[in-house]
């Protein structure tokens, strides 16, 4: 996936729409479609009524595990019933593996779906939940699969109680198993942490990284920020139903110009430091707390090269320094959040 | 401002395989299953239609058909003995076939593929790469197949009761035709209509038992009026709403649910899954 800000597919005539309200406004980048993406969402709009969900959305998503990240109601769910069909775009296209979800019913036999919503056929047991969605997937031996896939999110394939008896995390395990039972190679995950107990999120983690690197399109929708991290670094972030970013989430921040860098510095004379970085032209702001310096630079090349000559001009020990908003929470803040 | 995204490398459609770690996850290889792909009507129309069949079999419903079942009987034995022949036939045509087999229908049908909707279930039928028609066909199958043993076998034993032999068959059959014309105007209604339920009800009360009865032309349009036309074959007592010709009325309920099935499928091609 291509790193972008606001990432757009390139559309020479139409100027893409302004960022939302908040938005960091980063320069629309054209993003080349890659040719082998598996899935293609160009100009994708979707609206109703006089509600507007989404946006003019463009991205392309290749193998791998990829976050969608935006705040409720952004437009998340919206997105993902797009990409599997489930809703027709107002405007634009979306392409899963160059099908239309929407017009051709074989697109869905690449596409995995496990939804947000915790409701399952009642009167199912498990395997026979993840057995009915093998046979509708025309899979030889649904039985078979069916069992092999709950071994690995971990059920008891043999567990005869009705689906409702399970645990919240239970059922999400089986929403999974169903979405991956026939190996798609787009798979499509709405919140499916939610419900796990800690090693059951490191183990579902691991698998979607495996299915990732078999060539897969692993979208997660997560609005727990470390569990995302965990996914790795390719982020699509959707705010107030636009494309707000897009990408390896690092990369983003350090496109992110307008905003200075917060690091933390370590010295065993903090006070003679930061006395020695105030009015250094790339340094925008010092504040000491406690043994540390909290440093705002808009030029972190320049700040890097000048900070440990500086603590040896002044006698003082630089210890550490540590950037502070690096993370994907931080990026995540400041492309959604409200402008400081 | 762009860098190079890691580039996707996927597989084959149809081959790929998820990396086997057995010890990682305590399973055997995703890898291991081959692909064997078979979507045809055959195959995936009986597991839609037994799935739908077992979700519809609720205690709830199962005790509105017997009542009504129960009614029919009740008014059998009722009618023996006290209502001459006319009379008790126009009793099991008014309320077997003008009542209990469209309300039975619809309680059945319009919950069909709209409780799927209202429960948010149907992505998981949706989503498969089969055509939607294929639900369609299965949801009125799973109708007529429990409204054969709830409202077809009762009208016959009530024929029987009553003393009118001759009515047997003509009346299993209009109530087999009613069943499935009925079931597949409601399944179409619950798939399409948030109100289905009330769009059913609307639709006897003011269409099949009213409006109908207004004149020739509306009648012609009344799943009704071609069930009575059948019913009256078995009998030579004159029948009120017995006014087609008995091809037309064979013909007219198969046709009805064959364009309620068609509505159906294009309902679910073109309606938002949630």
């Amino acid at each position: 996936m291509t790193t972008s800000p606001a990432g757009q597919t390139g559309h020479s005539a139409a100027q893409p729409p302004p960022p939302p309200p908040g938005a960091v406004p980063l320069a629309a980048v054209p993003v080349a479609v890659a040719s082998d993406a598996l899935v293609v969402v160009d100009r994708v709009s979707k609206w109703f009524g006089d509600l507007v969900a989404v946006s003019d959305v463009s991205f392309a998503v290749g193998s791998g595990v990829t976050a969608l990240l935006g705040p409720n109601g952004a437009g998340k769910s919206t997105m993902l019933r797009l990409m599997c069909g489930m809703a027709t775009p107002s405007s634009g296209t979306v392409r899963i593996l160059g099908k239309d979800p929407r017009t051709d019913p074989s697109a869905a036999a690449d596409i995995g779906l496990a939804p947000q919503q915790e409701s399952v056929f009642a009167f199912m047991s498990a395997l026979e939940f993840v057995r009915v969605s093998a046979q509708l997937q025309g899979l030889g031996n649904p039985e078979e699969r069916a069992r092999q896939v709950l071994q690995t999110v971990e059920l008891d394939p043999d567990d005869s109680r009705r689906l409702p008896t399970y645990s919240k995390g239970m059922r999400q395990r089986v929403k999974l198993a169903q979405a991956i039972v026939h190996e798609p190679k787009v798979i499509l995950l709405d919140e499916p942490l939610s419900g796990l107990d800690p090693r059951q999120r490191l183990n579902m983690v691991a698998l979607f990284h495996r299915l990732g690197d078999a060539g897969r399109a692993v979208i997660v929708s997560s609005h727990v920020l470390e569990e995302v991290e965990r996914f790795g670094s390719d982020v699509i972030v959707i705010d107030k139903g636009r494309l707000a970013a897009q990408g390896d989430f690092r990369k983003i921040r350090s496109q992110m110009d307008d905003r200075p860098r917060r690091l933390r510095v370590a010295s065993d004379r903090p006070r003679l430091l930061a006395g020695a970085l105030i009015g250094q032209p790339s340094v925008s702001s010092v504040s000491i707390d406690g043994m540390h310096i909290m440093v705002d630079t808009t030029d972190i090349v320049a700040f890097s090269q000048l900070v440990a000559p500086l603590a040896k001009q002044a006698g003082a020990r630089l210890v550490e320094v540590k950037p502070l908003d690096e993370d994907l929470e931080s990026v995540f803040r400041y492309l959604v959040g409200p402008r400081s | 401002m762009s860098s190079a995204p890691p580039p996707p490398s996927p597989t084959s459609p149809g081959s790929a395989t998820v990396p086997g770690s057995p010890t990682a996850l305590g399973s055997p290889t995703l890898a291991s299953a081959a692909r064997a792909v078979d979507v045809s009507a055959t195959g995936m129309i009986p597991v839609l239609y037994r799935l739908l069949l077992k979700g519809q079999l609720t205690k709830g419903r199962l005790v509105g058909l017997g009542a009504l079942a129960g009614v029919a009987l009740v008014l059998a034995i009722a009618s023996r003995g006290t209502l001459i022949e006319r009379e008790q036939v126009e009793v099991l045509v008014s309320y077997g076939l003008g009542l209990m087999v469209p309300l039975a229908a619809l309680m059945l049908a319009t919950p069909m593929i709209g409780n799927l909707i209202e429960d948010r279930l149907l992505v998981y039928l949706w989503l498969k790469p089969i055509p939607r028609w294929y639900l369609a066909v299965a949801g009125v199958a799973a109708v007529v197949t429990v409204l054969v043993p709830v409202v077809v076998l009762p009208l016959v034993v009530s024929a029987i009761v009553m003393g009118l032999p001759g009515l047997v068959i003509p009346i299993a059959f209009a109530a087999l035709l009613g069943a499935i014309a009925y079931g597949a105007v409601y399944v179409f209604f619950g798939a399409q209509f948030s109100v289905g339920l009330w769009m059913g009800i609307a639709y006897l009360v003011l269409w099949e038992q009213t409006m109908s009865r207004f004149s020739d032309g509306t009648a012609a349009l009344s799943i009704r009026n071609y069930l009575a036309t059948i019913a009256s074959t078995g009998t030579d007592a004159r029948i009120a709403d017995a006014t087609r010709s008995t091809p037309a009325s064979i013909i007219a309920p198969i046709a009805v649910a064959v364009v309620a099935t068609g509505l159906t499928a294009w309902a679910l091609k073109r309606r938002d899954i949630d």
